[in-house]
């Protein structure tokens, strides 16, 4: 029961943070090339490629999650392509460089990379691997009245979540300027 | 018995995502008031140039007029130079108070947009964001001249030539701070707060 409320609800959440992502890297497609660059973990020249590669991969998969037919491999890949990210994110903190911005929220939002984002990637990867749990018992109805509310709670908590980094950003600014 | 179960777990959803919501708009709220707080000054981050100090002179040429055009040079008047980027979002933000700062100060002060990279890059942005009335220059000299190593940068040069005041800017108040360090003599907001916290220090 629990299983078949939660694991939609991670879908549900999944399709709307890469649909969310892919459009804020398609309305300022040069700042995310210039953050790609500034991760410094492929040559500078890819940049370009990557960030347009990576805004279409994002774009497919929030579509693919929402249908039936391409909803396992689509969480796989998600799952494993927020790896990526999480691990991009991981070596750079190591480097010390956590000035870096995360290149992940979208314009207005930049925020530094850190320990906080690095947690709630895992948690969110945690999610998604919990989510997969759904395509072992494809047979279970899916509770609509209780994930698609369930999913906008996890949305908005997402949200809410990016605004309090956003705003510990701004206050260590302010203490560290006043 | 099941109605008003059923009642009462629609009606917990709907004062669950109406809390979600009113969470997200309170930390929305915090986060807006701490950038109001935020220093109100530009932040000089600037090793090779300081105020007081005379301008470097660099020759360059206006993107929109093509005619030539020098930085830093003593004359009648002052010059704001702001160093930008097509694909910094927070330069473009700051456009729309540059066009007014550009107009209201137009007798005494010259605004000049500099950046450098490709040419047709400047082109479109010239366009999409309407700055062919303004002077726009593409030079990588005069980043290095001013030593620019993040945007979006402002520079304030008074008509003698002599640098006025510098620094990062990401708000209209930063960009009054570097009008009132000009009128005020204070090289910078740190400067300013140094000063006062100095003698607070030296009574404690």
């Amino acid at each position: 029961m629990l299983v078949s409320v939660i694991a939609p609800i991670g879908i549900g959440f999944f399709s709307y943070l890469f649909l969310f992502s892919g459009w804020h890297k398609l309305c300022e497609l040069n700042a995310f090339t210039r953050s790609i660059s500034d991760y410094e973990l492929a040559p500078a020249s890819w940049s370009p490629a990557l960030a347009r590669g990576l805004m279409v991969t994002e774009f497919a998969l929030g579509l693919g999650l929402l249908i039936a037919l391409t909803r396992t491999p689509a969480l796989i890949l998600s799952v494993a392509l927020l790896s990526v990210y999480t691990l991009a994110i991981a070596i750079n903190i190591f480097r010390g460089r956590r000035d870096l911005n995360c290149g992940c929220s979208g314009p207005g939002g930049e925020q530094p990379i850190g320990d906080w984002l690095l947690g709630r990637n895992l948690l969110i990867i945690a999610l998604g691997i919990f989510s997969m749990t759904v395509l072992v018992d494809q047979h279970q109805a899916v509770l609509w009245q209780l994930t698609l509310p369930g999913a906008v709670i996890t949305i908005l908590l997402y949200h809410i979540f990016n605004q309090l980094h956003a705003n510990r950003t701004l206050l260590l600014r302010i203490k560290t300027h006043g | 018995m099941d109605n008003l179960l059923i009642a009462s777990n629609i009606i917990l959803w709907i004062l669950v995502l109406g809390m979600a919501l009113l969470v997200l708009a309170l930390t929305r709220q915090i986060g807006v008031l701490y950038e109001r707080v935020a220093p109100a000054g530009a932040l000089m981050i600037n090793n090779k140039l300081e105020t007081g100090s005379v301008a470097p002179t660099v020759e360059v040429q206006d993107l929109n007029t093509s005619s030539p055009l020098t930085i830093g040079k003593a004359g009648n008047r002052a010059q704001l130079l702001f160093f930008m980027s097509p694909d910094c979002p927070v330069c473009k933000s700051l456009l729309p108070m540059l066009k007014s700062i550009e107009s209201a100060e137009s007798s005494w002060l010259d605004v000049i947009l500099a950046s450098d990279g490709e040419a047709q890059a400047h082109k479109n942005y010239i366009e999409q964001q309407n700055l062919s009335h303004m002077a726009y220059v593409s030079s990588e000299i005069l980043g290095m001249e001013y030593s620019v190593s993040k945007l979006p940068y402002a520079v304030l040069i008074d008509e003698r030539g002599i640098i006025a005041s510098l620094g990062l800017v990401n708000s209209r108040e930063h960009f009054e701070s570097l009008f009132e360090s000009m009128e005020r003599g204070i090289p910078s907001l740190q400067a300013f707060m140094e000063a006062r916290s100095t003698p607070a220090a030296q009574r404690a």
